[in-house]
């Protein structure tokens, strides 16, 4: 009998791999079953499948943050990486003479369908990653968040001179609307099956285990190079896929689109959701959306309960700092902490402790530091 | 020749703004752990004070003092309500609630004075030209140099010569053994956050003056320069802070200078790429230090 | 009873360091907590200072219960630790280090009493550590270990302790230097100062000390008269595993 079960690690052999994989499934194909009801309202259409986009963005960022515990500031900068090439692979010729008339002959003249646009968006954020990571990835707690920033900086500002490529800051509009519902959540299933492969192979197990040992003090050497070199990279890919579904959304973009503002809001649903857990990027994508979403009605004036709320445009962005900070004096390790929704052959005994090789501590990123404990003079 | 003068005191001018704001960044960092990514808006909320007090009337001599009394009291403010409950959290935790602060302060800001862009009217002074023989500097960039000196002398005298300044220096070496001796943790970090505050104010008087308009999303650029002048100097390092600033003053106008036009618009991708270059190679900044933001 | 610590018990995570310690010092005693590496003699000291928070037991100062005060109010009483490893303030001065020292005592004297007393016990720190006052406005880093021991004894001093605990005083220092620290120790014993005193070697500390007790695995093992115990070579030895009759300190070279 199979039950399911929040647990922190994944249970012993074949059995315990496949259902800790399969349960963050099960959230998702619930929250895409709420997705697709919401969906049918025609003026959510555009919100839904931007929470989809935002839930791969945050399964991919919590695939490096919850292996090596260094929080990305930099990640958008593959989505719009991911957006760019997706786009430029994926329009029409005619589209192009428009806005990228100045494109090398091969690739104007490339017109892709969706799978080998979102492909090849995914792949150039991933080969960018790994170029980047060798040398970033040397670089521990704040110090590497901060370098992460800069990767933004750097990514947008040359994205926004690379004219020729990019149509410079200015917007680039003419992609194919080739996001559906389908396309979005499809990928979205393949990210988190990914990311629940990922986490309990040997390389997750390793990059964890790196993340440990790490917040013990050691420099960082070749071995914890690569590993977390794999988490970069692979999270990246996914965050380049979401940023083509995005381009493909939006249709038109420009580099101040990758920007700050949704540094936050993908930060603040990991964060939310627990950096630790697949599940719980998901839910903290769903809860930061619903939020939002309330928020941005209350802006346009709205009635609870007979009262009726309203407030200037920008509350949302205030609500999130709020959040954030909430969260992170409150519970810093999120709302699912370490734990994923996984299926057990029986429910173990409460307190048991995780004694198998699969286990992995609980980390320490994102705790408040206790007076208490530990301090040596 | 005279050029070489001029864009030395560009380089000088600039670097003494970035390094008073790495100052005021690393004043806190050093007791706290916080790399503050809200201390951009403090410069924001300075400069929208300053308009409101000088449209009001008031004339500039009384308005600085005013700018860093407030900037000086919302500093603390928001260091005992929103971060003073997070003493002892690791740095990441802080930066990430840094971004939760500024957040909500720049909401805060957008509601009262709205997303357009706001003229800081100064002094007619404030936009002319000093001649000294050959040489045109504008004599805003002599006011900050001198200001960068007056402050800085200001505020080694306070570290060096008074109590608060031992116990400010005790608790950021060894917060531990500072409170066995009775070295209250919460009064340093509140009389951090003060300094860090006025300073705070007065570079914002100096930014926007320079700049011209604010609205409530300047605060990007002054805390990027800031953190990468941080960086660069070595984090937790006063001295470094203030080198930082000044070579990145130095980095900045040199290419201003140096770049061909077509790649000046890569200037700011160019900077990063030597503070993470400096970051990977040389972990401790330029002037080195024992202490690790990890 | 100047310092009773009831009961203790602390521990680090989910490791209880502490299982259960009870001590007693009377004013004007010196008493002497004995025991080897991982012990728990310095937990013991941080909780005694405030740095940790006991998880069973109290503390109590003159009778009133200082369980939960934070570490930075007990100066203030009169608790001072010099702490293992000395922990001098390499940024500050010499003096600047002892002044610190000095931090909680306004609050418990008044401002001119205070100021009296501070002046009058730098003069007296420099009296009796000559080095200390000749360098005083050179950085706390530029002095020799024994020299550092010595001024973090000083600067636990302008706490104006009713208590001073020392953590290891020794660990570290040359025998010829211990031998200093010790009779800097005896000096303030014979004034009326009641100490704790934290060691590893037994010898020294119990020819200092009125009482000792030993704590092994975090819990008190044993607990006499100090010339009791010195006596009895074999509970020493059982608890130290070494031969008293082989000072540590001595053959060291």
């Amino acid at each position: 009998m199979f039950l399911p079960v929040l647990r922190r690690d994944a249970a012993p052999g074949a059995p315990g791999f496949i259902g800790a994989v399969v349960g963050p499934l099960l959230v998702v194909a619930f929250v895409t079953g709420i997705a697709a009801l919401v969906y049918q309202d025609a003026t959510m259409t555009e919100i839904v499948l931007l929470f989809g986009i935002n839930a791969i963005m945050v399964v991919g960022f919590q695939i490096f943050a919850g292996s090596t515990g260094l929080v990305s500031f930099g990640h958008i900068a593959f989505m719009a990486i991911g957006a760019y090439a997706t786009a430029i692979v994926s329009m029409d010729p005619f589209d192009k003479s428009i806005v990228l008339k100045d494109l090398p002959k091969f690739l104007f003249n490339l017109h892709l369908s969706v799978i080998p646009s979102l492909l090849i968006g995914g792949g150039v954020a991933a080969v960018f990653a790994l170029m980047t990571g060798v040398a970033l990835m040397r670089l521990s707690g704040a110090a590497a968040s901060i370098a992460t920033l800069g990767l933004l900086v750097i990514t947008t500002n040359v994205l926004s001179q690379a004219s020729k490529f990019t149509h410079g800051p200015q917007s680039l509009f003419g992609v194919p609307q080739d996001a559906n519902f389908g396309w979005v959540f499809g990928t979205l299933g393949v990210a988190v099956l990914v990311s629940g492969l990922f986490k309990w192979s040997r390389a997750g197990l390793q990059a964890r285990a790196n993340r440990d040992d790490l917040i013990a003090g050691e420099s960082v050497g070749i071995a914890s190079l690569r590993a977390r070199l794999v988490p970069f990279v692979l999270s990246a890919f996914l965050t380049g896929v979401a940023g083509g579904l995005y381009a493909m959304l939006l249709t038109a973009f420009s580099p101040a689109s990758f920007a700050i503002p949704l540094v936050v809001v993908v930060l603040t649903m990991a964060i939310v959701g627990g950096v630790n857990s697949i599940t719980g990027a998901v839910v903290g994508a769903a809860l930061v959306t619903v939020l939002n979403e309330a928020m941005r009605r209350v802006e346009n004036g709205t009635h609870v309960l007979g009262v009726h709320l309203s407030a200037p445009t920008g509350i949302s962005a205030a609500v999130l700092g709020v959040a954030l900070i909430l969260t992170l004096r409150w519970r810093p390790e999120g709302l699912m902490s370490a734990f994923e929704l996984q299926f057990d052959r029986r429910k173990p005994a409460a307190g048991e402790p995780a004694a198998d090789a699969t286990t992995t501590a609980q980390p320490e990123t994102f705790s408040k530091g206790d007076s208490h404990a530990s301090q040596r003079v | 020749m005279t050029a070489f003068i001029q864009h030395v005191v560009d380089a000088l001018s600039v670097g003494s703004t970035y390094a008073l704001l790495a100052l005021g960044l690393t004043l806190v960092f050093s007791v706290m752990n916080l790399i503050n990514f809200a201390y951009g808006m403090m410069l924001v909320w300075s400069g929208y004070i300053a308009m409101g007090v000088i449209n009001a009337g008031v004339p500039f001599v009384l308005t600085v003092p005013i700018v860093i009394i407030f900037a000086t009291a919302l500093s603390v403010a928001i260091g005992w309500v929103a971060f003073r409950p997070f003493i002892g959290a690791p740095p990441i935790t802080l930066l990430i609630t840094s971004f939760g602060v500024l957040l909500v302060i720049q909401y805060i800001a957008i509601v009262i004075y709205g997303e357009g862009p706001r003229i800081l009217q100064l002094p007619a002074l404030f936009s002319k030209d000093a001649h000294i023989g050959a040489i045109r500097v504008p004599v805003l960039e002599l006011i900050t140099i001198g200001t960068g000196i007056v402050v800085v002398a200001l505020f080694y005298a306070l570290l060096q010569r008074t109590s608060f300044g031992a116990q400010l220096r005790a608790a950021a070496e060894s917060p531990n053994v500072a409170r066995l001796m009775g070295v209250k943790p919460d009064r340093v970090l509140m009389i951090a956050f003060a300094i860090s505050g006025a300073i705070a104010g007065v570079v914002g008087l100096l930014w926007f003056a320079k700049v011209g308009a604010l609205t409530p999303r300047s605060d990007l650029n002054p805390t990027i320069e800031a953190f990468i002048a941080v960086v660069l100097g070595g984090l937790g390092s006063i001295r470094g802070a203030l080198l930082g600033g000044l070579a990145l003053g130095a980095l900045e106008t040199l290419m201003d200078v140096a770049l061909p036009n077509s790649a000046l618009g890569y200037e700011q991708a160019i900077v990063f790429a030597v503070v993470i270059a400096l970051l990977i190679l040389r972990p401790s900044g330029l002037a080195g230090t024992t202490r690790e933001a990890t | 009873m100047l310092l009773a610590g009831e009961n203790l018990v602390v521990g680090y995570g989910s490791t209880r360091v502490l299982k259960g310690f009870s001590l007693s010092l009377q004013e004007g005693e010196a008493l002497a907590v004995l025991g080897a590496n991982g012990a728990g003699k310095s937990t013991l000291m941080m909780t005694l200072a405030g740095l940790l928070r006991p998880w069973e037991g109290s503390i109590k100062l003159d009778g009133r219960d200082i369980t939960r005060l934070p570490a930075d109010e007990r100066p203030g009483l009169g608790i001072a630790l010099a702490p293992e490893g000395r922990g001098i303030f390499t940024t500050l001065s010499i003096e600047e280090n002892l002044l610190i020292g000095a931090t909680g005592v306004k609050k418990r004297l008044g401002a001119a009493e205070a100021r009296r007393r501070t002046q009058q016990t730098l003069e007296r720190v420099y009296g009796m550590f000559p080095v200390l006052g000749k360098r005083r406005s050179s950085r706390g880093s530029d002095l020799s270990g024994g020299q550092q021991q010595m001024l973090a004894i000083g600067r636990a001093l302008l706490a104006q302790p009713r208590v001073l605990l020392m953590d290891e005083p020794c660990l570290g220092l040359a025998p010829k230097v211990g031998n200093e620290v010790y009779e800097v120790l005896r000096e303030l014993r014979a004034e009326g100062q009641s100490i704790v005193i934290v060691e590893e070697s037994s010898r020294r500390a119990l020819d200092f000390v009125d009482r000792a007790c030993v704590i092994k695995l975090g819990t008190k093992v044993l607990e006499d008269r100090a010339s009791a115990m010195k006596e009895d070579d074999r509970l020493v030895e059982a608890y130290f595993g070494i031969d008293p009759g082989i000072d540590p300190e001595q053959t060291a070279l």
